[in-house]
């Protein structure tokens, strides 16, 4: 028998469960995927400031598939997800509460030229296919393609919604990234870089990387909303069901609230309805 | 006793079973906080070293900046640069400007591009020369930017550092320095901090510093989660005593997973002597208790043994058995059973005390009623011989006075209720010497069926036309010992005692049976002693006895009927038969429930001899004397003087004397031959047994007749056992005197 001692413990900064706040309320914390990280952070600070004295803490990604495990541990009573729950996942009772939807968009960083590519276009990039922006007429040298990993959302989505991605093997000379910030800092790093993200994200990092137009559509609220947009992600919130703490319930009733609804449509999101 | 049935089993076992968990959880205890200890240090030691890695990483990174850095100013290299794009291909002098550089720098990777990324020179690699450099961040920095990027190349991952080259503010190549993330790598950080060190990213472990021949075998589920979540795990297998850390690393724009693998061998040594030292310690204290036990055992055990001895000692007293020690199980056990057998024999003991108390205060109780009859019986008795004589004095004269008085003579009827009164007195005489046991008792073998069938026609008439007499008798009843004529009186008076128990009729049975009594019999405060009986029944229906009737009704003249019907004799003389017989009485009887009455008399063992089993017929009258000289001596002398009479009236000569010298003087002056000694048995000075006894020697023919009013049940013996002796008892008559002389004197 292989007898394994195993502790896993955190190097992060915050720790996923705060401690207890001052005046006895609970904190509330909601790990999960990097996608609606910025987004809800946001969400979260406006709640604490119109539900003193209530404590949100949106943590930094460990992606949909670590929130959701924090749940069934108990170690988490919500969780922020940009994909739907896997079969197995469902089967542990947990519920999935959809918030907003979102477009999973591609950008290009500074030196590229073109505004617009077509699914196959986009195929051949991220295969390596096309190799230069020259051949694209978008820009000189070659083309640097950010990816990301296997299982992630903004992948998935994108390989559900293009049928060209579902097999695709990613250019050996591209670069795969885990997390949403690392995307957002490698389209401002390499300038011929060409990858995809959360339209929210891309926004809300302030980044000025030029968003394309997928097949002539352009992700704006209208073509989202409308379905247009062909790559759409929805966020959702994930608990157990029927384990909803008080507090955990009034913060998703903001979430739904005509101000929690502003305030995801100022970042870019399309809220759902309740 | 078998040490299996020891107490010291169970509290040995108890202490080693205590001991042996506690040593256990101790065990539990110090493996965890062993290895709780362990990984600790164990995880302290992956993080030092993860520190470590990241400076040596962090150090590299650096050092290819700052050299970077310095040659993008250097103006040999531009002007080398410069010079190949004029000679157009002529790459000597660079070539070996550049070959004496990379000496001097060390880095892995040295290559010169011009700005559109064709290399111009490659270190240890001048093959490769003309080749497109594609490597990223490379249009960034011919845009005149510093960049450091980390990607995986065409020679594997690397951390490259890029600049420009510039003539004036013209960019005239690319100088590219780098470090490879490879074996080489992972070797000198596990070379400086003595652990085994593995890059690897989400599809495979990228570099090693293991040997060749032993690619190590990660986890990839581990990486992955440490990838994509960003934070350390530990991991420690015991089997193979290492200690992995995996640990997220980013370098540059690239994240990795780092996983450091730590020997713990020697911990294996430090774990065998730890746990050697706890089973060492473990035994002595097992040792110990072990020792305790038998200690604590013995001290218990002891007081146990000493308990039991001595309870046993108690069940020896008061049983007188004697029980073995540590009989049946553990010295508790034992000690139990002992403690449960003495309290059942204290408890048999008193029960045994109490009975035999309640039984001693009821022989107490019968022995004062029996004294107090035996008293009462006496003073009966003492009156009854005085009356006796007196009676025979009265009874004798009227007999003279009426042999005397013509049948005319006025005085005659007087003198005949004198007579009369005299011979109830008689009657009532022989009631009191009955119940006082002083009647002369001619002791026969008896049946008792035989006497109660003779006696049923006149106790019929004697009881009535209103009661009914039932009889039961056994056919195969035991014959007694006892006289017949105290038998019938027993029988009359039981019979007259029912009658007078129901005025308004009922019914009287008799029955016998024969009893065997294998112990004393104790019923309705009567105790009968062991013993085969021949028992007589006498049952009535009649109104019964209360209490205090029953406990006098033996008393003589206590009675209950009216004052001057009853003598209060019929059941004293009963009792005082009985007695007289050895035999034994008792009643039972209930207000409105009749009364039973029950005779036991011993049963006679031998076969009844047929001549001693009749009852002797009534005496005929015989004819007076002929002449034979009786000596007389009586004291009293009106008896004497009466006596004499009638035998003088009746043919007899009569010598009387008042006392033996006096009979032995007149004998010795008598010449003729004395038919017959009739002497009081009771006289002053010799009695009359004595004067017997001196002159029968002297007189061999001369019969014997006693007479008394109080006669000693020896006096009885004696009489029935000398030859030619007789007795009569008083009060007598002349004529009854006379009729008894003839029948001695005729006897042979």
């Amino acid at each position: 028998m292989i007898r394994i001692k195993s502790v896993a413990f955190l190097l992060t900064a915050g720790i996923l469960f705060g401690p207890p706040s001052a005046g006895g309320a609970t904190t509330l914390t909601i790990p999960g995927t990097g996608a609606c990280e910025t987004v809800l952070k946001s969400v979260a600070t406006l709640y604490q400031q119109s539900h003193p004295p209530a404590r949100v803490v949106v943590p930094p990604s460990v992606h949909s598939e670590g929130g959701i495990r924090q749940v069934i541990d108990g170690k988490a009573v919500l969780a922020r997800v940009s994909r739907p729950l896997t079969p197995e996942e469902a089967a542990k009772g947990l519920s999935l509460r959809p918030f907003a939807r979102d477009a999973v968009v591609f950008a290009v960083g500074a030196d590229v030229t073109t505004h617009s590519l077509t699914r196959r276009q986009l195929a051949e990039i991220f295969s390596g296919k096309i190799g230069t922006w020259e051949q694209l007429n978008g820009g000189n040298g070659p083309i640097r393609v950010l990816y990301r990993q296997t299982g992630d959302s903004n992948l998935t989505r994108l390989q559900a919604a293009f049928e060209e991605f579902r097999d695709l093997p990613f250019s050996p000379e591209g670069k795969a990234l885990y997390y949403d910030h690392e995307m957002v800092a490698m389209l401002r790093k390499y300038r011929n870089s060409i990858g995809f993200l959360t339209l929210s994200t891309i926004k809300e990092s302030g980044a000025a990387n030029t968003i394309l137009s997928v097949d002539g559509v352009a992700p704006t609220k209208e073509n989202i909303v409308a379905g247009r947009y062909p790559v759409l992600t929805e966020y959702a919130l994930v608990y157990r069901t029927g384990a909803l703490p008080p507090e955990a319930g009034e913060f998703i009733d903001f979430l739904f609230s005509v101000e929690g609804r502003k305030a995801l449509s100022g970042h870019g999101l399309v809220p759902v309805g309740k | 006793m078998r040490w299996k049935n020891s107490l010291a089993v169970p509290i040995v076992a108890l202490l080693l079973v205590v001991s042996v968990g506690m040593l256990l959880i101790g065990y539990v205890v110090n493996d965890r906080l062993f290895y709780s200890a362990l990984e600790e240090r164990e995880k302290d030691k992956g993080n030092s070293i993860q520190f470590a890695t990241r400076s040596i990483i962090d150090d590299e990174v650096r050092r290819l900046s700052t050299i970077s850095k310095v040659l993008n100013a250097d103006a040999e290299l531009s002007t080398g640069v410069t010079h190949l794009q004029h000679t157009k291909g002529d790459f000597g002098p660079l070539e070996s400007a550049m070959d004496r550089l990379f000496a001097e720098i060390n880095t892995q990777v040295f290559i010169v591009t011009n700005p559109e990324g064709v290399v111009l020179y490659r270190a240890n690699e001048p093959r490769k020369r003309g080749d497109r450099l594609r490597v990223w961040g490379f249009e960034e920095a011919a845009a005149g930017a510093y960049i450091v990027s980390a990607s995986e190349g065409p020679n594997g991952w690397g951390i490259r550092a890029l600049s420009p080259i510039r003539a004036g503010t013209r960019v005239v190549g690319m100088l590219v320095l780098g470090t490879r993330i490879d074996k080489e790598l992972a070797y000198r950080i596990a070379h400086e901090t003595g652990a085994r060190i593995s890059f690897a990213n989400l599809n495979d472990i990228l570099a090693d510093s293991s040997p060749p021949d032993s690619k190590p075998r990660y986890d990839p589920s581990i990486i992955r989660e440490v990838l994509l979540q960003s934070y350390p795990i530990f991991r420690m297998d015991m089997d193979e005593y290492k200690a992995v850390l995996y640990t997220p690393l980013k370098i540059v724009d690239e994240t990795f997973c780092l996983i450091i693998e730590t020997d713990m061998g020697v911990v294996r040594g430090m774990l065998l002597r730890n746990r050697l030292k706890l089973a060492k310690t473990g035994a002595l204290i097992l040792a110990g208790v072990l020792l305790l036990g038998i200690t604590v055992t013995a001290l218990l055990v002891r007081p146990l043994k000493k308990l039991e001895r001595d309870a046993l000692e108690v069940v020896r007293e008061f049983t007188g058995k004697e029980l073995p020690p540590g009989v049946g199980g553990n010295e508790m056990d034992t000690l139990a059973a002992a403690n449960h057998r003495m309290v059942e024999a204290i408890r048999n003991h008193i029960s045994a005390r109490e009975a035999a108390e309640t039984a001693l205060r009821h022989s107490e109780a019968q022995l004062r009623q029996a004294q107090k009859i035996e008293t009462v019986g006496q003073l009966a008795g003492g009156i009854a011989h005085d009356f006796n004589n007196l009676l025979t004095v009265i009874n004798g004269y009227s007999d003279v006075l009426l042999h005397r008085l013509g049948e005319t003579d006025p005085s005659r009827r007087e003198v005949g209720e004198i007579r009369k009164a005299g011979e109830r007195a008689a009657a009532l005489t022989r009631q009191l010497l009955a119940f006082s046991r002083k009647q002369v008792m001619e002791a026969k073998s008896v049946d008792l069926n035989e006497i109660v069938s003779g006696m049923c026609s006149m106790v019929r008439r004697l009881i009535g036309e209103n009661i009914q007499l039932s009889t039961a008798l056994e056919p195969e009843l035991k014959t007694i010992i006892a006289d017949p004529g105290q038998v019938e009186q027993v029988v009359l008076n039981l019979s007259v005692n029912a009658r007078d128990a129901m005025p308004s009729g009922g019914t009287i049975t008799i029955s016998t049976a024969n009893v065997d009594f294998a112990a004393p019999e104790d019923r309705d405060g009567y105790t009968v002693p062991a013993g085969r009986y021949a028992r007589i029944g006498f049952a009535d229906t009649g109104c019964g006895m209360d209490e205090e009737t029953k406990a006098r009704m033996f008393e003589p003249f206590f009675t209950t009927k009216e004052r001057g019907k009853g003598t209060g004799l019929g059941l004293a003389s009963v009792y005082g038969i009985v007695k007289q017989n050895d035999g034994h009485i008792r009643a039972h009887s209930a207000p409105g429930r009749g009364t039973s009455f029950e005779v036991y008399f011993p049963a006679r063992e031998e076969d009844p001899d047929p001549s001693t089993g009749k009852i002797a017929a009534p005496a005929s009258p015989l004819p007076g004397g002929a002449g034979e000289t009786i000596l007389l001596v009586e004291d009293e002398e009106a008896v004497r003087r009466m006596m004499a009479e009638g035998l003088q009236r009746d043919g007899y000569s009569v010598l009387a004397a008042g006392n033996a010298p006096e009979a032995i003087s007149l004998l010795e002056r008598h010449p003729g031959p004395i038919g017959m000694l009739l002497t009081d048995l009771m006289l002053p000075g010799m009695n009359g047994m004595e004067l017997a006894r001196r002159l029968m020697p002297s007189h061999p023919g001369m019969k014997v007749l006693f007479i008394s009013g109080y006669t000693e049940e020896e006096v009885g013996k004696f009489v029935r056992k000398e030859h030619g002796t007789a007795f009569l008892q008083k009060p007598v008559t002349p004529s009854v005197v006379s009729r008894k002389v003839r029948e001695v004197l005729d006897a042979p």
